[in-house]
């Protein structure tokens, strides 16, 4: 397989006559070297599709480049466009969208006899890449008659079979159950290894990024908002999105040393900053108690019991007050307060167990591929 | 279920006695007609040359027709449907005005376009020798200007209707717009197509005003079933209702055809 790299810096514009119906406008730059396997996450209406479509050509951007492996397919300043059947890009649909009418050999087929092989040819490979899926007693059915995780296979096949130079994967475990999510999941991750090309993978499920990606960009209201490993996106979130990803208390303020300035409050971190600022208080560091609490911790507040649920063997608090947070504490603690919802209380935080970091403007995801 | 069911309708009298009334309105003649056929004649009644030229002509005419629209009709269903152009919704009333047109104000309209004293008929025949009014292929001409429509409309709801983004995956797996319509877009919408080719032929097979005012009613040449049923009601009415039986079947027939993809659930 010829592997490609993709290169992008555009704007585009809600997709014009797309089934999904009006998308989010995007503006972003990205570079996905061979081989390499990026994932968008981001929450749904983000855009993600439409980055996919763009990159494939279904739908034209309003500004802006777009590059797969070297040429340029839209340029609209330049007036470049190449159409979607001359891209050699692969696209695996979310809901497999395979040919219903077509068995799944010749949904595998199609595309290469898009390609100009013979029938008996095109059949013969195609045979041989379900084989490769696991899926050589299942040629002559209909998509219809397969099951979700085995469609999703035959979808994939199909993508792979013409060879293209990258792939576009959107949403590629969303469709099925979660016992089959585990193995398609694998023989994904193993195709995806064996691919030369660039992969770009589009999920809501930031699970996913953790399979597949060596690189992870989030994508909210058609900007990126951060950009990298995963590590290193789940240890400093820089967005309210990221950080509900990985459960922390995300605020943001103006550092003035040690404290951080969070609307008319003033947060006590453990790190000095200075300028825009985020700050993350994990849930499971912040204490309740009924009366203003005699403590050494440097954050109280007086706050209301919004809501509350159960977590694992913890209780989830939310809490409303001067500053907005999320408290995780024992079933024991919650006994001996008998919380409601409704109840007054005071929540405390040590400033040590309070991290601080400035808010950095957005990432590019400019890198060299190598 | 069966008591809830005379329930509603023993609740609801007027709309119950409106319902029975309709029923009745439309199954009396139809009960009236079959049961005036002389089943013992109805060989000889079909067997007669007259009436085998009507059946043969019909056949031939309408299935012309009926591949004629389809031709002609799948085009203009894409292009209604698929593709975005000022005055489309004008163009699309234009094209499914001849469904609501009085046929016979249809058959006057063909003849101003293609009798031998109009420019482009005139010009046909002077060209090519062809002369279209009181031909066979003027039958074919006035079947399809009211048969069209009715597979225009049909294709291009499903044309509508279907999920592009099939389309989509085809592009991307490399295949140009041709090979996309053919193996993708016509298959997909197949069961629409198939009906909306019915529907034509059916018009078609019962056209009556328009054929009789633009072919005329020449035995063996222009007179199908349903002029060759007006023309024997006058002399042999026996016939003329056995005629109008093979007619009748031949409706029933489409009605079940149809029953599966068009009308819908029964």
């Amino acid at each position: 397989m010829s592997g490609a790299s993709i290169e992008a810096e555009f704007v585009a514009t809600p997709g014009v006559g797309t089934a999904a119906g009006q998308g989010p406008g995007i503006d972003l730059r990205l570079r996905v070297c061979a081989g390499e396997v990026l994932c968008v996450v981001g929450p749904n209406g983000a855009g993600k599709s439409t980055l996919l479509r763009c990159i494939a050509g279904l739908n034209p951007i309003r500004s802006g480049w777009i590059t797969v492996g070297g040429r340029v397919v839209d340029d609209p300043e330049r007036g470049t466009w190449v159409e979607p059947d001359h891209r050699s890009v692969g696209f695996m649909f979310q809901d497999h969208l395979l040919f219903g009418h077509m068995s799944a050999l010749d949904n595998v087929a199609f595309g290469l006899r898009a390609r100009g092989l013979g029938r008996a040819a095109a059949r013969a490979a195609a045979a041989e890449h379900l084989g490769r899926m696991g899926l050589g007693a299942e040629t002559a059915r209909r998509p219809g008659e397969l099951s979700g995780g085995q469609a999703q296979r035959v979808a994939l096949a199909r993508a792979l079979a013409p060879e293209p130079e990258v792939l576009l994967l959107d949403e590629p475990l969303a469709a099925l159950d979660a016992g089959v999510r585990k193995a398609v999941s694998r023989d994904l991750r193993t195709h995806l290894d064996r691919f030369g090309g660039a992969v770009v993978i589009v999920s809501h499920d930031p699970l996913d990024a953790f399979l597949f990606a060596d690189r992870v960009a989030v994508l909210e209201e058609g900007r990126i908002t951060q950009h990298g490993p995963m590590a290193g996106i789940t240890a400093r979130p820089r967005t309210r999105y990221v950080a509900d990803l990985v459960g922390v208390n995300l605020l943001a303020g103006t550092g003035e040393g040690h404290r951080v300035r969070v609307g008319t409050e003033a947060v006590h971190v453990a790190d000095p900053v200075s300028g825009p600022s985020v700050v993350i208080v994990h849930p499971q560091s912040i204490a309740v108690h009924q009366h203003r609490p005699e403590t050494s911790a440097r954050n109280v507040w007086p706050v209301t019991v919004t809501d509350m649920s159960l977590l694992g063997d913890r209780v989830r608090l939310v809490l409303e007050g001067p500053i907005d947070l999320t408290a995780e504490v024992t079933p024991a603690a919650v006994a001996e307060l008998g919380v409601v919802p409704g109840d007054r209380l005071w929540a405390s935080v040590k400033a040590t167990e309070v991290s601080a970091y400035p808010a950095d403007p957005p990432p590019t995801t400019d890198h060299w591929c190598g | 279920m069966r008591t809830r069911a005379l329930r509603d309708v023993a609740r609801r009298p007027l709309s119950t006695a409106g319902a029975v009334v309709a029923v009745v309105f439309i199954a009396v003649p139809l009960v009236a007609l079959v049961s005036r056929v002389q089943w013992t004649e109805l060989p000889r009644h079909l067997g007669s040359t007259e009436a085998l030229d009507a059946i043969r002509l019909s056949l031939v005419t309408s299935l012309s027709a009926a591949a004629l629209s389809v031709l002609l009709g799948l085009p203009l269903a894409w292009l209604l449907a698929r593709v975005s152009f000022p005055g489309r919704a004008l163009l699309r009333a234009v094209v499914l005005l001849p469904m609501v047109l009085p046929p016979v104000v249809g058959g006057v309209a063909l003849l101003g376009a293609f009798s031998r004293n109009s420019t482009l008929g005139g010009w046909l025949h002077d060209t090519f020798g062809v002369q279209l009014t009181f031909s066979p292929a003027g039958v074919v001409l006035a079947q399809t200007f009211v048969a069209l429509p009715f597979f225009v409309i049909t294709a291009e709801a499903a044309l509508r209707s279907m999920d592009h983004r099939l389309e989509e995956a085809a592009a991307t797996l490399g295949a140009n717009p041709s090979m996309v319509f053919r193996r993708v877009t016509v298959p997909a919408v197949m069961p629409s197509l198939v009906a909306g080719t019915v529907l034509a032929w059916a018009r078609a097979l019962g056209e009556f005003g328009a054929t009789i005012t633009f072919a005329g009613n020449i035995a063996g040449r222009t007179r199908t079933l349903p002029l060759a049923v007006y023309v024997e009601l006058e002399s042999r009415p026996e016939v003329a209702v056995s005629l109008s039986l093979v007619l009748l079947t031949v409706s029933m027939l489409v009605i079940v055809s149809l029953r599966e993809n068009w009308l819908g659930p029964r």
